[in-house]
């Protein structure tokens, strides 16, 4: 158990790219925790995939050691929370672990989409704050404009801040003793019943269950036992420890203690994030405020490109879902696409981020359907239906009202693209709130927009017409009534269940025409005719026609030609694994995603 | 215990050419005087080197094999010398086995075609490539139509009697009544052998970039009726269509390159040139620098040129044994010499076969497999499917 008085629990919350993992990199290399012959970059984002992409998908902790120049000893609780928009239940988790957080800004770049989101969160669960300006060894840093820039867009003293490269070692001391003289000590009482918050857990083939905690009140050791307030479980405790940064056990995690618990806990879903763990003979009397269970908003299917690989698939989705209790599944059947699961996303980031560990970590080639939302369909008979496969739509004649999710999107973008964006914005049916400029140069845009059509293309759009410079954030709002109906694609006369679509009706003339023309595009020609149509209901509003292969002969094959005629043959035979055979037609993976690539 | 055959075919890579046509990819070097000398010292070096390490001795040599690149830019004495080195190291099958030369029309006359032949040659294949000199220009070549023809009679009047004629469809700016020409004239000399190729734009050759997109070239629906006058004329004229690209009078088929397509040993000579040997395992192959001069390098220094070599698994062996013989319409894949080397028939092997069948694109004499003519016409996309089942 450590002195209280000298625990300094905090976050460093920033926008993507502005040197959140470089900056804990250094922290971790000057307080000596880890040696610079053990240094890699981005040392806390452990998955391959993490370091690849530069992003933060769990949360990781690190428990540094720091003499400060006042002479005494400090122990600094790092906590890194993961990076995106998608996880920010999670981020806000992360953040009432602490006392308080680092704030990064960019020097050259300033306030992002991003920074306000985060730097909102850490408001809301009471920390107390520091502005970090990074990269200030950059020719276009300019500390004193993003100062102001923070005091005017944020509402923050700036006047103090750290100045830092954290890719140059520069204002690392400065900022360790900004730590240690900013945050506050924990308070708390080490007599009263355990209350800890469970900010992180993660499946551990060799431990079950592994559970990052910060202890409020009271104690845990090795034989307590403890009760999962929201679940309800109980378990008890076979060792506590903290990571520094490598797993290390400890006698006791008490007030302030930032660490880790296992219990020979089966399910990540026994452990959910915001949770509270208490002692089950002692509890507390009431659990941490904030508490909520993970609710998936983007939905696709997911199914084998090889039939064969279903039981894979099967066995991949439950030890995923071992470790991320965001993420659901259901067994689905297509008519095209055979077995497969509807699963349920977070995010379409989260979206990506499943897909590619199923494909990655377990050999799988994956189909994936567009991405949808969840519809809320009143039918006549009053009766309300969740829909989150297009497929399932009811017919319209059963249908008296389909409503659909609507977020509030936050947009920081340079003010050269305000008319651009507010074009996008509208042409995604979005309802403008608030326009509002940062600077002369920066504008913020708040909108409320189907989820739907964020799901879509929204922001590969934006990115592509602010040459990257925008950023967005995003909050879920509520269901809203809308006039939608279902959009089928034929291929050679068949319906392909996997292709529909919940589109506004009056824009589905368009879209099916724009699909049909993506499709023809998109699908290679075969060896026959393929015609693909859009329809609604039995109505067909577009017709394109793949015209048959005539001719694909190799003319020469002699002795010098055979190697390279049988290697371009393996190679093509591998790319078609990644096609699924619907009916006689061949279909491409990005078929299923055409919708994503219409404009 | 299983009966080896001991034949063996010998190629020969003349990497030289008079000037580098700009749709071809084959190793060769636009040279007036190529060191023809040098060469065949080394050719014939490498051949000894070969007699030993992969104990090649008292093979029978049933084909030879001269190509390029443009081999009659060597001089008679030369091809002779390399032809009787090649004969005197193993034990020909007879004394007329096939040694085809192939010849640029340009680089020939009546003296030079008698002299190949008193050095053993007794097979030509004449690259006419087109006989519309407009279209022979716009591909680089050197000859006229005029010369082509000229250099066909010439060639029988020397007493050859077994001459192959190439030509090239699908040419830039050709219609398909020049195409009906060049195929009707070509037939009209009654070569013993014709082959048609389609105009293959090759990644690296000038070509490429001056075609990007197809531009300027037949559209795919010209090409295939070009492809399927062609095969009509020559069936009518009485040439048997024995592989996609290949047609030939009764019993004047290509010896050398069947062994190609049935999976019989070869060994290659020469700059760039492949060596195949069928036993033991699935077979093995191995190919030389492409580069003349550091072929004769590698040559001098240490007798051979070898860079590249693959031992084929038993998938690869079962993909080349469909791919090459599917290619020879004659004959298919051979059920009865297939299962002996894989153990099922190749009806058993490829699931998807019977879709094909369906689809028209194959049929299924016997326990032999072959492509219809619907089938030749599409034949990668049917070689692709075959590989995608292969068991």
């Amino acid at each position: 158990m450590t002195d209280q008085s000298l625990i300094r629990n905090f976050s460093i919350i920033a926008h993507i790219d502005h040197g959140k993992s470089t900056l804990s990199d250094r922290l971790l290399e000057y307080t000596g925790t880890i040696s610079k012959r053990e240094m890699v970059d981005q040392f806390l984002d452990k998955m391959e995939l993490e370091r690849e992409r530069g992003i933060t998908i769990k949360a990781q902790t690190a428990r540094l050691s720091y003499k400060a120049d006042d002479g005494k000893t400090y122990t600094l609780n790092l906590i890194d929370t993961p990076g995106h928009v998608d996880f920010s239940y999670e981020v806000s988790r992360s953040l009432s672990a602490c006392e308080g957080a680092i704030l990064i800004v960019d020097a050259s770049q300033g306030v992002e989409a991003q920074t306000v989101a985060h730097l909102y969160t850490a408001v809301d669960v009471g920390l107390e704050i520091f502005p970090v300006l990074n990269k200030i060894d950059l020719p276009q840093a300019d500390p004193e404009r993003i100062k102001k820039e923070i005091e005017d867009v944020l509402g923050l003293d700036a006047s103090d801040a750290v100045l830092a490269s954290a890719k140059e070692g520069l204002g690392i001391k400065d900022v360790l003793e900004a730590i240690v003289k900013r945050v506050p000590p924990p308070a708390g009482d080490n007599s009263k019943p355990l209350k800890a918050l469970v900010f992180d857990s993660w499946y551990d083939t060799y431990q079950g269950v592994v559970v990052q905690i910060r202890v409020f009140d009271g104690r845990v050791r090795k034989g307590t036992k403890i009760k999962f307030m929201a679940t309800g479980k109980t378990f008890d405790v076979d060792n506590v420890g903290v990571f520094s940064p490598g797993p290390k056990e400890v006698e006791e995690l008490g007030v302030g203690d930032v660490g880790f618990v296992i219990a020979g806990i089966k399910e990540v879903r026994d452990t959910n994030v915001g949770d509270t763990i208490t002692g089950a003979e002692n509890p507390t009397e009431a659990p941490l405020p904030g508490y909520k269970a993970a609710k998936s908003m983007v939905f696709s299917g997911l199914y084998p490109v090889d039939s064969a690989q279903y039981e894979n698939l099967k066995e991949a989705v439950i030890k995923l879902r071992l470790n991320d209790s965001s993420f659901t599944f259901e067994p689905e059947t297509s008519l095209a696409l055979g077995f497969g699961f509807r699963c349920g996303f977070l995010g379409l980031f989260h979206m990506e981020i499943i897909q590619e560990r199923l494909e990655r970590e377990y050999g799988l080639e994956l189909i994936t359907t567009a991405p949808t939302v969840i519809y809320r369909v009143t039918k006549t008979d009053k009766t309300v239906v969740l829909v989150d496969n297009p497929t399932n739509l009811p017919p319209p004649q059963y249908i008296e009202m389909i409503e659909e999710p609507y977020i509030q999107a936050t947009l920081h973008l340079p003010s050269e693209y305000l008319g651009a964006v507010l074009g996008l914005c509208e042409s995604k049916r979005g309802i403008q709130k608030e326009i509002k400029y940062l600077s002369t140069s920066r504008v913020m845009v708040v909108y409320e927009i189907p989820l739907n059509e964020i799901v879509l293309d929204f922001y590969d759009k934006l990115k592509t017409m602010t040459k990257g410079y925008a950023s967005m954030d995003y909050e879920y709002l509520d269901f809203r009534e809308s006039d939608l109906i279902k959009l089928d694609i034929l291929i050679n006369g068949e319906a392909v269940d996997a292709l529909s679509l919940i589109v506004p009706r009056e824009r589905a003339f368009m879209r099916g025409k724009d699909l049909a023309e993506k499709m023809k595009e998109i699908i290679p020609r075969q060896m026959f005719e393929v015609i693909i149509q859009a329809a609604i209901g039995s109505k067909v509003i577009a017709r394109e026609t793949i015209k048959a292969l005539r001719k694909n002969v190799t003319a020469k094959c002699y002795g010098g030609d055979i190697t390279r005629k049988r290697k371009l043959l393996e190679k093509q035979k591998e790319g078609k694994k990644r096609m699924k055979q619907v009916g006689r037609v061949e279909l491409p993976q990005e078929a299923f995603l055409a919708v994503l690539k219409v404009s | 215990m299983e009966i080896r055959d001991d034949t063996i075919g010998v190629y020969v890579h003349i990497p030289y050419c008079i000037s580098k046509c700009p749709y071809c990819n084959f190793s060769s070097a636009a040279i007036s005087s190529p060191p023809e000398k040098r060469y065949s010292d080394c050719v014939i070096k490498e051949l000894s080197f070969y007699l030993e390490t992969e104990g090649l001795n008292g093979r029978r040599l049933e084909t030879v094999y001269i190509g390029g690149g443009t081999p009659s830019i060597f001089s008679p004495e030369e091809i002779g010398r390399v032809i009787s080195s090649i004969k005197g190291r193993f034990i020909p099958l007879g004394n007329d086995i096939e040694v085809t030369l192939e010849v640029n029309p340009d680089t020939v006359d009546l003296k030079k075609l008698a002299a190949y032949a008193r050095g053993g040659v007794t097979r030509l294949s004449i690259g006419a490539q087109s006989f519309s000199d407009v279209e022979l220009e716009s591909i680089g070549r050197t000859h006229s139509a005029r010369r082509a023809l000229d250099a066909f009679h010439e060639a029988r009047e020397a007493g050859s009697r077994n001459i192959g004629v190439d030509l090239i469809f699908g040419l830039p700016g050709q219609r398909e009544k020049d195409w009906e020409s060049s195929v009707r004239k070509a037939i009209g000399l009654r070569p013993e052998h014709i082959s048609v190729y389609g105009l293959t734009i090759e990644e690296g050759t000038p070509f490429f970039s001056a075609f990007k997109g197809r531009a300027g070239l037949p559209s795919e629906e010209a090409e295939a009726a070009m492809y399927e006058r062609a095969i009509y004329l020559l069936q009518e004229a009485g040439y048997i269509h024995y592989e996609i690209s290949n047609f030939a009078l009764p019993g004047k088929t290509s010896v050398h390159n069947s062994r190609y397509w049935a999976d019989k040993d070869y060994l290659g000579l020469g700059a760039s040139a492949h060596s195949y040997i069928s036993r033991p395992g699935w077979g093995r192959r191995w190919w030389n620098a492409p580069d003349p001069r550091e072929y004769m390098r590698a040559i001098e220094n240490a007798g051979t040129a070898r860079v590249g070599e693959e031992k084929l698994r038993r998938e690869e062996a079962m993909t080349e044994a469909m791919m090459l013989g599917l290619r020879r319409l004659d004959k298919g894949i051979e059920g009865r010499a297939f299962k002996e080397r894989f153990g099922s028939l190749p009806k058993e092997s490829f699931k998807r076969w019977e879709a094909l069948h369906k689809d028209g694109l194959l049929n299924g004499p016997n326990d032999d497999i072959v492509l219809t003519p619907k089938g030749v016409l599409l034949s990668n996309e049917v070689f692709l499917k075959m590989a995608e089942g292969c068991l």
